[in-house]
């Protein structure tokens, strides 16, 4: 009598350890994390030329791609009385924080040196977008813009 | 005999206890799987419906309607005269086929001055004098679902140029869905 009521009871744990696995599978599937690459490549790719066209300057129609590649070394700006490397991270910084948060890195080469740095990824994931603007020969700059994920 | 009838009894009743129990298994079983079933499909619609919104986005910052264009040359930005006439002129209806229950409105995010939080379409035809510095806002199509339940909303970066100093915006356009 004892075997068969031990048996019975495991016969039910088993039926109940079967219900919680399928419950566990069920929830497991049920809260999938949505995929937002396809979003953020978009987001990433209108963001530069938009940035690129934008004129920044009260008393001038002067473009950010322009001030950008006139940019040396210690230049004054167009308008503001900044050195032209503040200036430009200080007009990218507030577009960048309101379209990707904090988590992005953004950088302008030229002539293959890094020439702004904004931003620091932490994650390992990166969706990353290159954007080549300013002309040919020495004043073409590249823009590299990477959203982190973790 | 009496005894064997009594233990045939009770061995028929286990059986068909048994078999009640996995009929009830079978049918949590059916029902667990249909509701996971649905959970996909309603995902994978929703999918489906947010990558709808994405293309329209892109349609919209495209359309010609709204398209900066200069010596018949595409530029890469929304003109604000374009999207004040748009709004004038067009009837929603003829773009319901395309648009649907949606709104698409552009946010000014960077200026190269301060500018008032308004609608542009209305400021320009009230206080032209102080256009564009008086808002922040187009309205370029607007048709939301009647008790609509919620809505999920969508952005892309745009480039927004005023003829009228010529300059260029940096904005937000934004499509909302109505669910």
């Amino acid at each position: 009598m004892n075997k068969k009521g031990q048996t019975e009871i495991i016969g039910l744990v088993v039926i109940v350890i079967l219900f919680v696995i399928i419950g566990s599978f069920f929830l497991v599937f049920s809260s999938k994390n949505k995929n937002t690459e396809t979003k953020d490549v978009i987001k990433t790719s209108k963001f530069m030329p938009a940035f690129l066209e934008y004129t920044p300057c009260l008393d001038s129609n002067v473009k950010m791609e322009e001030i950008i590649r006139d940019c040396n070394n210690d230049e004054i700006a167009p308008c503001q009385n900044l050195n032209c490397r503040d200036f430009i991270r200080k007009t990218l910084e507030p577009s960048l924080n309101e379209f990707f948060g904090k988590e992005y890195r953004f950088s302008i080469t030229k002539t293959g040196k890094g020439f702004i740095e904004i931003g620091n990824c932490t994650g390992n994931n990166m969706i990353s977008e290159n954007y080549q603007a300013g002309g040919f020969g020495e004043n073409r700059f590249e823009i590299t813009l990477a959203i982190c994920k973790n | 005999m009496k005894q064997y009838s009594r233990k045939g009894q009770i061995g028929l009743i286990e059986t068909i206890m048994v078999v009640i129990v996995i009929i009830i298994l079978m049918v949590l079983a059916v029902v667990f799987y249909f509701k996971f079933q649905k959970s996909d499909i309603e995902s994978k619609t929703q999918d489906l419906a947010d990558q709808r919104a994405d293309v329209l986005l892109s349609y919209v910052s495209r359309m010609p309607e709204l398209q900066c264009s200069f010596r018949n040359k595409e530029e890469r930005c929304l003109d604000s005269l374009k999207i004040i006439a748009f709004n004038e002129k067009v009837n929603k209806e003829d773009y319901y086929d395309v648009f649907g229950f949606r709104t698409f409105r552009i946010e000014i995010i960077e200026a190269p001055f301060e500018i008032k939080k308004g609608d542009c379409i209305k400021m320009f035809k009230v206080d032209y004098g102080n256009y564009p510095m008086n808002c922040n806002e187009f309205i370029i199509y607007q048709n939301p679902k009647p008790n609509f339940k919620s809505k999920s909303i969508f952005s892309v970066p745009i480039s927004v140029y005023y003829p009228v100093n010529g300059k260029y915006f940096i904005g937000k356009l934004i499509g909302e869905n109505y669910e």
